[in-house]
């Protein structure tokens, strides 16, 4: 109890030395704290515009790999063609029991069966390559936010009626109400009409984009009720991997196919950003560590004949150490906390003044500046350790003979 | 009985160059007598007083106080003998600055008990 008088004592009675440490470790933590909040702020950012509006695991049942009929024989040259399968497609059939045992795990937010083929539209002298989207498009909308991003005409598929994206309008030259001929690579062609057109903000989907309703694509590319893929969105971005393979196990016959897998370079960069933040956020805390370190070394020095007294009038040695551990402590705590504050006050500034369209939300996590404020006391009470040592070595005869 | 008494003590400073401060102290000192060491600078008046206040150890020969030889004891109970039993007056000018004077007075007895009783701080 008295320790942590004399402790608080010593710090006011140093108040220039505790102000310019208190400072210096509040500015570290501020920086810490920004720094974190930027990098997880920016990090959420990117995971969702990646992978918002778009599936986290895909399903397709895998390639077939082309066989040669004649098997070559050791030491004899075999002349074999392999003709490959792309562009086959390979539906996926019976795909409802898949599709009810996913509803039964309940972490799919989005389960949306898809048939996704090529076409071209012919108009005139053009052939515009394009992609035909089947599906239905109230479990569309789910993923893509479809209804909120038409810019004319109504989002609406059925029949033969179809959606183009703004920049196929534009390159055709059509609108609601036009009809398109497109053509599929079996051959099979027909008259569609233009119900609506949308912008997902996706230049090439919505140059290529082209949506149809489930039952029309599956008679378009002659699937009967086969799909080519299932999409699915869990609530947990990162769960995905996991989940894909919980469902390879339990479908082996169907590829689940994870974002994590397709963006691996865009995980791998988010990775190697977050150790780097990690790193300065360590080297910030060792700062402070050190400061606290060295202002307490001097303080015991400063402090040497009120050390002594205090031993001569029968403070134990470990009191007196005690003594310089609260002021550690008290010193990372205080700054710390100061340094949240400031912390907090700096994403402000940065989320009010930051140019506009660099703009996104920085989360300030009570969890995280809890753990550096945490971190930072411990980190304190470290530093003082051998200033305290030294501090409680001090033989108080020394002092009380050379006055 | 005498309440202090020193038996045959010495006390040698530094290991190269030695000075012997005191070559075999006896005295008996009883409860209630008042008493003056007396003598020239370097002579070892403060050597053997700072002896006396438990604050350093002999060389050889020891202080009995009740009878307890003082250094048979370690550093955290000649702590608290030094709280509990002795009232020490420095040479020099010994507070804490970091303390007013009242508190400085009453320093041993919150080293002791850690916090004030109410009582005491209203005397104050």
């Amino acid at each position: 109890m008295f320790n942590i008088i004399v402790a608080f004592r010593f710090l006011k009675e140093g108040r220039m030395q505790t102000a310019l440490i208190l400072f210096g470790i509040t500015m570290g933590i501020a920086v810490q704290i920004f720094l974190n909040s930027l990098i997880v702020g920016l990090q959420k950012n990117l995971i969702a515009r990646t992978v918002g509006t778009a599936p986290h695991i895909t399903a397709s049942m895998p390639d077939i790999v082309p066989l040669p009929s004649l098997k070559p024989e050791e030491g004899r040259p075999t002349i074999a063609r392999v003709v490959t399968n792309e562009g086959n497609i390979k539906p996926i059939r019976d795909w409802q029991p898949v599709v009810a045992q996913l509803k039964q795990y309940g972490v799919f937010k989005v389960i949306n069966p898809v048939v996704r083929g090529s076409g071209f539209i012919l108009q005139g002298e053009k052939s515009l390559p394009v992609l035909l989207q089947g599906f239905d498009l109230e479990n569309a909308d789910a993923l893509y936010n479809i209804k909120a991003r038409m810019v004319a005409g109504q989002s609406r598929v059925g029949g033969n009626g179809i959606l183009i994206g703004k920049d196929l309008a534009a390159k055709l030259r059509v609108g609601v109400g036009n009809s398109l001929r497109i053509t599929v690579p079996s051959g099979a062609t027909d008259l569609f009409p233009i119900n609506g057109i949308f912008d997902l903000e996706n230049q090439q989907v919505n140059e290529s984009w082209l949506m149809i309703s489930l039952t029309r694509a599956q008679i378009l590319y002659d699937l009967d009720s086969g799909l080519t893929e299932i999409e699915l969105q869990v609530s947990n971005v990162f769960s995905a991997r996991g989940w894909a393979e919980t469902l390879h196990r339990s479908f082996p016959g169907v590829k689940w196919l994870s974002w994590q897998e397709t963006n691996a370079a865009l995980l791998s960069a988010l990775q190697s950003q977050s150790s780097s933040s990690y790193m300065i956020q360590l080297f910030v805390l060792l700062s402070v560590t050190l400061g606290i370190a060295s202002v307490l070394a001097v303080s015991v020095v400063q402090k040497q004949r009120q050390i002594g007294i205090l031993k001569a009038l029968g403070t134990r040695t470990r009191n007196v150490g005690r003594i310089f551990i609260i002021q550690g402590a008290v010193l990372g705590f205080a700054g710390s906390l100061l340094g949240a504050a400031a912390g907090w006050v700096l994403i402000k500034i940065f989320q009010s003044v930051g140019s506009s369209s660099a703009k996104f939300p920085i989360p300030v996590e009570f969890g995280a500046i809890a753990l550096s404020i945490a971190i930072a006391t411990a980190a304190g009470t470290l530093a003082a350790f051998v200033p305290a040592r030294r501090a409680a070595r001090l033989n108080p005869i020394e002092v009380i003979r050379n006055g | 009985m005498a309440e202090l008494e020193l038996r045959g003590l010495r006390k040698v400073y530094g290991r190269t160059v030695r000075t012997e401060a005191l070559r075999g102290i006896d005295l008996d000192v009883t409860a209630g007598e008042y008493m003056a060491i007396i003598g020239r600078s370097g002579s070892g008046k403060s050597t053997m007083l700072n002896l006396i206040g438990a604050l350093d150890r002999p060389t050889a020969g020891e202080i009995r106080f009740h009878g307890k030889n003082l250094f048979a004891m370690d550093d955290d109970a000649l702590a608290l003998f030094r709280n509990r039993n002795l009232g020490f007056i420095f040479q020099f000018h010994y507070l804490l600055p970091e303390f007013n004077a009242l508190e400085n007075v009453l320093l041993p007895y919150r080293i002791f008990h850690g916090s004030l009783e109410a009582a005491i701080i209203k005397r104050g």
